[in-house]
């Protein structure tokens, strides 16, 4: 080892803690991207595997009820090359130990095992036997929750009859990685669930004989980018059988969520790492250019040795890069941990074959180099002023700081109100205003980081308050295969515990506004209802028009509407006659794009008189009367889903509790790496500079922890003032971050509780005070005598 | 070397001080020359500009005849590398290397050097190899500072007050070793002071006052350090 790099490793050696400090903040930045990505590949490379091997379909067509020989032919047309059709329904389960009806999904599958679209993977158990008719196979998670194992028989409620199942297997589709019940956001396994029966057994229970009401395809490869425009004309080829809606792959639910997840993941995965770098680089440089200064006569002498500026630069730049490289590195095991962690996390959440965490190489190296070259930048002006020094000029003594009056002098009456510590701290931090800036920068950033953190936690909390006490009270929500007249209402209002029942008409419908078109639901309520209130996006009630939609202000930008004008509706179901209804006022909706129009008013459009398919329930439920009421509803004909609010938001809150909370914990942690880091570097190069000052304070009679007051004094004003500027910017995180979040089927308000603020200060507080613990050893382990005689 | 109506202007603020004012000198070669002068007098910046790690505002450098006043960046630092020793005042050590690490800095970028342990050995510090500057007393630093300045086997060593921080018991060690280089390497020496005594050390004497040489001085017999009467 040369000279120079001896020097090199005890200059490290010499600044460690310092060095240390910016090391984790590149460490905590490069392993949010390398785990982030790591997690993002480990999901793709599930979901392509387990796409392909279930052969995903790339549309799916659901309809009223079409010929099976019709659908078949569609094959043909330029750009599909595979066409398949079956059966699919809602249906009510009734299992033995659950206290309710429970939902699910019914599809049918070949009697004998083919390499069909949208086909299973059987987990335990066997495919269908040739014997028996009425088998099913169960997804897989769902029996686990609901402990039913092949062999076991489940009732089920189809086409009003009760049957009993006989379990052969349980299976696990690519069309379900992610599975929530519909109107629900949260997956509930055991609450809903997937079966799969023969053909031709789902063709005797609902008389589908050649009949089919789902169809799935695969388009050509060169077809794939016009996807949507594919369905659109399927959709209307089989218009004379009802279609209800064509959805093409990046619109179906489960792909579309686990396909928004996989690009938040990457978004986030570029931009909070780049948090920890900049600060991570603000900080090396102000330790670069410290650095310049303390080794003047060194760096003066070496030039004068001969030594020029090539070798210097490249001297000081491995100080960066050791840097870098042990950021970098440290960062990649963070990385591979942190990645692992969030793998086993989606595990929970969405359903593969197989997800398991891979080391990834070349995004391990990207993050190490791009760990080196934020160090290199960081380094980067220390290092000019290094290579602009002059030998001659660098062997004369640095020219003493310049002194003068700062700007707050000019507030005389205050000025001279405060002690001559306070004075000095003052004046020290507006001399260095560079250095100041960056201190307040990587407060600023650190504390926007933990309001984004509180703001996630409170926005979810937020809008579940907003979803299950402003806009839904009801208890119960049940819905109907086919619509009912009032009586309906009547016999559900008899049911036991039952306080109130509210009738609801659920119009699916295609809007269209030019050449703008999008499918939905208008949910038409009675204006004075106790059950359901529009809000708008500070959770205020909206009073229902008379007459008129209230619509989502997402589809009304979709769609380009503005209140008062007209947009035309088309019902899927019935004889689909266009209207062109009003929109009166924009709302907002947590679930779905949803439009809300008056009960009565929707009925007099449809010509119908009140019509309804959904009933709402407040229940004061003894568990008597609970169990009375699952019996009643057990027994109900046309029972389509039962919804236990109380259930969902339960399941709702406890998702909350665990990841949100989880990563919130985690993200202030790592802010704290910013804190800390930060004012230990600028603490501790202070310390360095200011030796003599502090020196001569203690030959005055200071005592230590006097001395520590005025740093812990200098870290309070450039910490908490940096920190209150980055609550603003933490708020324009969050509000960006929930739009980014924010889909068709979901939508999530920016809301910061008002203590959050608080809270956000107090930990940029807390992060200060332990990093005093640091300071003040360090001022401890001083040799106040050699400061003094300090030729320097 | 030669040097021709060297001129040097620094600007402080609005005001610009005039230090040198047209030098004249030939520095001959294998010499011990000493240039004094008050304080102020412009002596360092005269050695700075020798030693290539300054620049004139006016006027003619040449070392061996090779002009070195219109050099570039590259082509001065490769001038110092090759032909000059630094020896300083404040010794001017890295203080995170130890003795022979110190003496290594200039050995390694050197063309033909001696043995970093060679040269410290020169100065006497063969059992001091190891030790780091804030272990050595002043003058053992500035020993080390030499053996650095020495390891190079430069043809112009020079030497900015290397005895101002020094007792005299440690000044006339140096002194000493200073001749005993110039003498036995044939190495020459510039070397600053404003110690009047010095005069009788050096083969000839640069008397500097008010940024021109006033006066020049030859010594036909030098003495050697320790029998010069320093009081």
């Amino acid at each position: 080892m040369n000279a120079l790099n001896r020097k090199l490793v005890r200059d490290i050696r010499h600044n460690l803690v310092l060095l240390l400090a910016v090391s984790a903040i590149i460490a905590v930045g490069i392993g949010c991207f390398v785990g982030m990505l790591s997690t993002a590949r480990n999901l793709e490379y599930a979901r392509s595997s387990y796409y392909s091997s279930c052969r995903l379909a790339d549309f799916w067509l659901d309809l009223k009820k079409a010929p099976v020989q019709e659908v078949r032919r569609l094959a043909a047309i330029p750009g599909i090359s595979e066409i398949r059709e079956r059966i699919q329904f809602q249906v009510m389960l009734d299992l033995p130990g659950a206290e309710k009806p429970i939902g699910a999904t019914l599809l049918s599958l070949p009697d004998q095992p083919a390499p069909v679209i949208n086909n299973i993977i059987l987990r335990q158990g066997t495919y269908f036997s040739p014997g028996r008719a009425n088998e099913v196979i169960v997804s897989d998670k769902f029996a686990q929750a609901r402990r039913i194992r092949p062999g076991d028989t489940i009732m089920a409620v189809l086409n009003n009859r009760r049957r009993e199942l006989v379990v052969t297997g349980t299976a696990i589709s690519a069309e379900f990685v992610y599975l929530a019940s519909p109107g629900s956001m949260v997956d509930e396994p055991g609450s809903y669930g997937l079966l799969f029966i023969k053909r031709s057994f789902a063709e005797d229970s609902f008389g589908f004989h050649s009949g089919c009401n789902s169809v799935v395809g695969l388009l050509a490869p060169g077809a794939r980018a016009e996807s949507k425009v594919m369905v659109e004309a399927l959709a209307a080829r089989l218009k004379p059988h009802g279609v209800f809606s064509g959805i093409p792959r990046q619109e179906q639910f489960s792909p579309m969520v686990l396909d928004g997840e996989m690009k938040q993941l990457l978004n986030t995965a570029v931009i909070f790492p780049l948090f920890f770098l900049i600060v991570a680089a603000l900080v090396l440089n102000v330790l670069m250019i410290r650095l310049a200064e303390q080794q003047r006569t060194v760096i003066g002498t070496l030039k004068a040795i001969g030594y020029d500026n090539r070798e210097l630069m490249h001297h000081f730049l491995r100080f960066a890069a050791v840097t870098g490289l042990v950021g970098g590195l440290l960062g990649c095991l963070f990385g591979y941990l942190l990645g692992d962690a969030m793998t086993r996390m989606y595990v929970r959440y969405f359903t593969f074959p197989q997800l398991t965490s891979q080391l990834y190489p070349d995004l391990q190296l990207t993050g190490i180099a791009i760990a080196l070259l934020f160090a290199i930048l960081g380094t980067i002006r220390g290092v000019r002023r290094i290579m602009a020094l002059e030998p001659a000029e660098a062997m004369r003594q640095a020219p003493p700081p310049l002194g003068g009056a700062v700007f707050l002098e000019r507030f005389q009456g205050w000025w001279t109100g405060l002690d001559a510590q306070w004075q000095m701290i003052l004046r020290g931090l507006l001399r260095n205003k560079g250095r100041t800036a960056i201190a307040m920068f990587s407060a600023a950033l650190g504390s926007s980081i933990v309001v984004l953190a509180f703001g996630f936690v409170d926005s979810m909390d937020q809008m579940v308050r907003l979803q299950f006490e402003r806009v839904l009270r009801s208890d119960y929500h049940l819905s109907f295969h086919d619509e009912l007249s009032s009586s309906g209402l009547d016999a559900v209002r008899r049911l036991p515990g039952v306080n109130r029942a509210e009738p609801v008409l659920n119009l699916a419908c295609t809007f269209r506004r030019n050449n703008r078109l999008k499918r939905g639901v208008i949910m038409a309520i009675h204006r004075g209802s106790s059950l359901t209130t529009p809000v708008d996006d500070q959770g205020r009630p909206i009073g229902l028009p008379a007459t008129g939609l209230l619509m989502t202000t997402r589809l009304m930008e979709q769609l380009q509407l503005r209140p008062g004008e007209l947009v035309e509706v088309v019902p899927v179901k019935g004889e689909q006659l266009s209207r062109r209804l009003p929109v009166i006022q924009s709302m907002e909706s947590m679930l779905g794009l949803v439009v809300y129009a008056d009960f009565h008013w929707l009925n007099r459009v449809l010509g119908t008189e009140g019509v309804l398919n959904e009933v709402r329930i407040l229940a004061s439920h003894t568990p008597a009367q609970r169990q009375g009421f699952m019996t009643a509803i057990r027994a109900m004909p046309g029972l389509e889903s039962l919804t236990d609010l109380g259930e969902q938001r339960q399941a709702l809150n406890k998702q909350l509790n665990g990841a949100m909370r989880f990563s919130a914990v985690i993200m202030i942690l790592l802010a704290g790496v910013i804190f800390f880091g930060a004012i230990l570097n600028s603490t501790l190069i202070a310390i360095a500079e200011r030796q003599r000052e502090m020196a001569t304070f203690r030959a005055m009679g200071y005592f230590s922890h006097e001395v520590a007051r005025i740093f812990l004094r200098e870290n309070l004003v450039n910490n908490l003032s940096g920190t209150l500027a980055g609550l603003p910017l933490g708020y324009w995180l969050l509000k960006a971050s929930m739009q980014a979040f924010s889909t068709d089927a979901y939508s999530f308000p920016a809301h910061l509780a008002p203590m959050s603020p608080l809270y956000t200060l107090g930990l940029a507080f807390l992060f200060v005070l332990l990093s005093q613990i640091v300071v003040i050893r360090t001022l401890g382990r001083q040799n106040w005598l050699e400061a003094l005689s300090l030729k320097e | 070397m030669q040097l021709k109506d060297v001129h040097r202007t620094f600007t402080v603020g609005e005001v610009k001080v005039h230090v040198l004012r047209g030098i004249n000198l030939e520095i001959l070669a294998r010499e011990l020359l000493i240039i004094k002068g008050e304080s102020g007098s412009g002596k360092s910046t005269l050695l700075n500009l020798i030693g290539g790690i300054d620049q004139p505002s006016q006027g003619f450098i040449s070392f061996n005849n090779r002009d070195l006043t219109g050099l570039d960046e590259q082509e001065i630092t490769r001038f110092r590398r090759d032909h000059i020793g630094f020896v300083f005042q404040f010794y001017n050590l890295v203080p995170t290397l130890t003795a022979l690490e110190n003496v290594a800095t200039a050995t390694e970028i050197a063309a033909r050097p001696m043995e970093p342990a060679a040269a410290l050995e020169l100065v006497g510090l063969a059992d001091r190899l190891h030790h780091f500057p804030s272990q050595l007393s002043g003058g053992e630093q500035q020993r080390v500072a030499v053996a650095r300045a020495l390891a190079k086997r430069p043809e112009l060593m020079l030497c900015d007050e290397p005895t101002g921080a020094l007792d005299q018991e440690n000044t006339i060690m140096i002194l000493e070793l200073l001749q005993k280089i110039n003498r036995e390497t044939g190495t020459t020496i510039v070397m600053i002071t404003h110690a009047p005594a010095m005069a009788q050390l050096a083969n000839r004497t640069a008397i500097i006052a008010d940024g021109v040489i006033a006066e020049i001085i030859t010594t036909a017999d030098p003495l050697p350090a320790g029998a010069v009467d320093w009081s």
